[in-house]
């Protein structure tokens, strides 16, 4: 089951140091100040722990946080 | 045994500021010098060739080393944007702009950021094989000849380079085994479509976060050596952040990888032997791994060391 904490220790292990607040979960990640390749990088912690891949035709629909968590609890 | 006795480069004059080319994707400095790492982008003229470039890198390799224009016998091109579509293959052009002697086994190998690793086994195996004394190894892969500058994924990444390596049987570096892999269904997330650069960037980072570690611990395993056995670790150097997300994987020795994109950007073959020129050639290390991966897929691992 991923969570809000499986995505900000996910975040923390790329060496990210933003501090997320639970409003932050559904806003673009740009508006948050994750750029594309804080994006990869946050994927491939997740995909490490999860084991679940991402297609490019979902990942082009995910657009927060809360997107990505909801994306892979399907 | 063959070894590595030398290494030089050639870098184009002209640069692309990163950063004033970053404002036009509406990308922070930051983005640049924290994410890609690169700040400057080397870039040949329209009218330089790759051989032109290779002839410049083994021109600075003869004036830097023991080695005699005569004395070389064996010849590979490590580039995938060959002068004339590859035909001629431009190491038989570089043979020719070089006045070498007709004795010298050319050829050119089809690959891109694997294939630094890939060409010194392969001119390793043919010295050995054929009693080639003298080899040289070039990389030379202009990828701004096929960069469309309107897209933001590929234009903030590569720069143009060339390395020329001398391989004899005098070289202090000797040469491990490799480990090879090759995964074509990734073909598409790095290739050329229309004559330009198409890169799937979250693809293409995944690949290389995930699976290049991978190789990694595995090359390590077969050789019954650990992480903390290995001096240096010289990786292909696709952005900063790829050397990143890549060096976690190893947290006890993160920081004997080198991160080192600045003023050269991605340069495809040539960012390893840019490393070893660097770093390595001249150093008191002992043990350095080298891995290279992209476009194919296309991944190869394998160590240089001395006695």
């Amino acid at each position: 089951m991923v969570n809000e904490e499986t995505i900000k220790e996910a975040l923390g292990n790329t060496g990210s140091d933003i501090e997320l607040t639970t409003s932050d979960f559904t806003k673009p990640y740009k508006d948050i100040g994750l750029d594309s390749l804080d994006v990869f990088n946050l994927l491939t912690e997740l995909e490490l722990v999860t084991g679940k891949e991402i297609s490019d035709e979902d990942f082009s629909e995910l657009e927060s946080l809360k997107d990505i968590i909801d994306h892979l609890n399907k | 045994m063959i070894g590595i006795k030398s290494i030089a480069s050639y870098f184009p004059e002209t640069t692309i500021d990163n950063i004033e080319q970053a404002k036009k994707f509406e990308q922070p400095s930051e983005f640049i010098t924290d994410k890609i790492g690169a700040v400057r982008l080397p870039v040949a003229s329209e009218e330089q060739l790759t051989s032109d470039m290779a002839m410049l890198a083994v021109e600075n390799l003869l004036k830097s080393s023991d080695l005699k224009r005569e004395q070389i016998d064996s010849l590979i091109v490590v580039t995938q944007n060959p002068d004339n579509a590859g035909l001629p293959h431009t190491s038989a052009i570089l043979q020719k702009k070089l006045e070498l002697s007709s004795n010298v086994a050319a050829f050119d190998i089809s690959l891109g950021c694997s294939g630094y690793v890939y060409g010194l086994s392969i001119l390793k195996g043919l010295m050995e094989q054929a009693g080639l004394k003298n080899g040289v190894l070039v990389t030379a892969d202009p990828y701004s000849k096929i960069i469309d500058r309107e897209d933001r994924v590929t234009s903030l990444l590569f720069g143009d380079a060339a390395t020329a390596t001398w391989l004899s049987s005098e070289g202090e570096w000797q040469i491990g085994k490799p480990i090879m892999q090759t995964d074509g269904s990734g073909g598409k997330e790095l290739c050329v479509r229309d004559g330009f650069l198409h890169m799937n960037g979250r693809q293409v980072f995944n690949f290389a976060a995930l699976t290049v570690p991978k190789q990694i611990n595995s090359w390590l395993g077969d050789n019954h050596l650990s992480a903390d056995d290995i001096d240096l670790f010289c990786l292909h150097q696709g952005s900063a952040s790829i050397i990143d997300a890549i060096s976690r994987r190893f947290p006890s020795v993160k920081d004997r990888f080198i991160s080192d994109i600045e003023v050269t950007g991605n340069t495809v073959s040539s960012s390893i032997p840019l490393l070893l020129e660097k770093y390595v050639i001249h150093s008191e290390h002992k043990r350095v791994l080298l891995s290279g991966f992209g476009v194919g897929l296309s991944w190869a691992t394998n160590m240089i060391f001395k006695e």
